[in-house]
């Protein structure tokens, strides 16, 4: 067990010197500069034709959210006044009947 | 943070000569002209990229050219430059240029490998001459003979071999802290990943790679 842990390091040692040996591709010649900036053109290119789309877009969601947040107050402010004037009804008819009967006769 | 950081820097993961630590990911020192250049690239001068491109080039194909199949470097090269270019906004300069590209090399390789596990077929096995080339390894009386063996080209195709047998993320990590020689804390700013995710990842892809390799060795088959 012990030489096999050891045939294993051994051959651990000698992959990590092969591979900090090999640099294999150090010197190659890869030049990427055209291709690269070749999409970044056509990129800028696309976004620039989607940018007043973008900004449409985004109009159009934040119009929609503030109209849908005015829509609901005003329905919670509809609904609070719908029920308002059924309570006011009943207190004002309560004190009338009470201003009807004067104390002490 | 730092105690933590010189703990596991201590903790460092034992058993293999991390002296030669490779250099393929040191920062090269330049008078930072780069922070005028990426401040006009982020203008909209997008013509002014191509200089980036010409001066850090050799720098992200060394660090590829150890990671991918060489028929896939070039691919690999362009996706990390267009993707530092769309990720410029990012760059704080809290760490070098250098740096930051570096760490974005090491993630497209990772990719490379995670998107190739899925659809790649199994690697195929070694040949007769690899374990031929074990044997001959294992008994090296001498260092001359030692060092002989690990010039080799069977030496790389069964480092090949058996970094294909890893999972991407134990590839990335082994490659790292093992191959590369670099600490747990650099391995985690390079991939983006924690620092307790890394120092797990890299004692798992250890294990790992010995088992793979305990599988080759004669008497084994």
């Amino acid at each position: 067990m012990a030489h096999h842990d050891d045939d294993i390091r051994k051959l651990e040692r000698i992959l990590t010197e092969s591979y900090r040996s090999h640099s294999d591709r150090s010197n190659e010649v890869v030049d990427v500069t055209q291709s690269v900036m070749r999409d970044v053109r056509r990129s800028d290119r696309e976004r620039a034709w989607w940018t007043p789309f973008l900004v449409l877009d985004q109009l159009v969601w934040r119009t929609a959210t503030i109209t849908a947040a005015v829509v609901v107050m005003m329905t919670m402010l509809l609904t609070v006044d719908l029920f308002r004037p059924q309570s006011g009804e009943t207190q004002s008819l309560i004190a009338e009947e009470l201003e009807s009967v004067p104390f002490g006769d | 943070m730092s105690h933590v950081a010189v703990l596991i820097d201590t903790l460092h993961i034992s058993g293999i000569d991390l002296s030669m630590a490779d250099d393929s990911l040191a920062v090269t020192t330049h008078p930072s002209p780069e922070i005028d250049l990426l401040q006009r690239i982020r203008q909209g001068e997008t013509e002014r990229f191509a200089d980036l491109i010409r001066r850090y080039q050799p720098h992200v194909v060394r660090i590829v050219g150890r990671r991918v199949p060489a028929d896939d470097v070039e691919e690999i090269v362009h996706d990390v430059f267009v993707r530092a270019y769309f990720g410029l906004a990012q760059f704080s300069g809290a760490v070098s240029f250098d740096r930051w590209l570096a760490g974005i090399a090491v993630r497209t390789c990772y990719d490379f490998w995670r998107a190739r596990k899925r659809t790649e077929l199994p690697a195929s096995a070694l040949t007769d001459d690899h374990h031929r080339w074990i044997e001959r390894m294992l008994s090296a009386q001498s260092d001359d003979q030692f060092h002989d063996q690990t010039q080799k080209g069977e030496a790389a195709e069964v480092l090949k071999w058996a970094l294909r047998h890893l999972s991407p993320e134990n590839r990335a990590v082994l490659t790292l802290v093992h191959l590369d020689g670099y600490s747990v804390r650099e391995a985690a700013e390079l991939l983006g990943w924690s620092l307790v995710n890394v120092k797990v990842r890299a004692h798992r892809a250890r294990q790992a790679l010995r088992r793979i390799l305990s599988h080759i060795l004669p008497g084994s088959r």
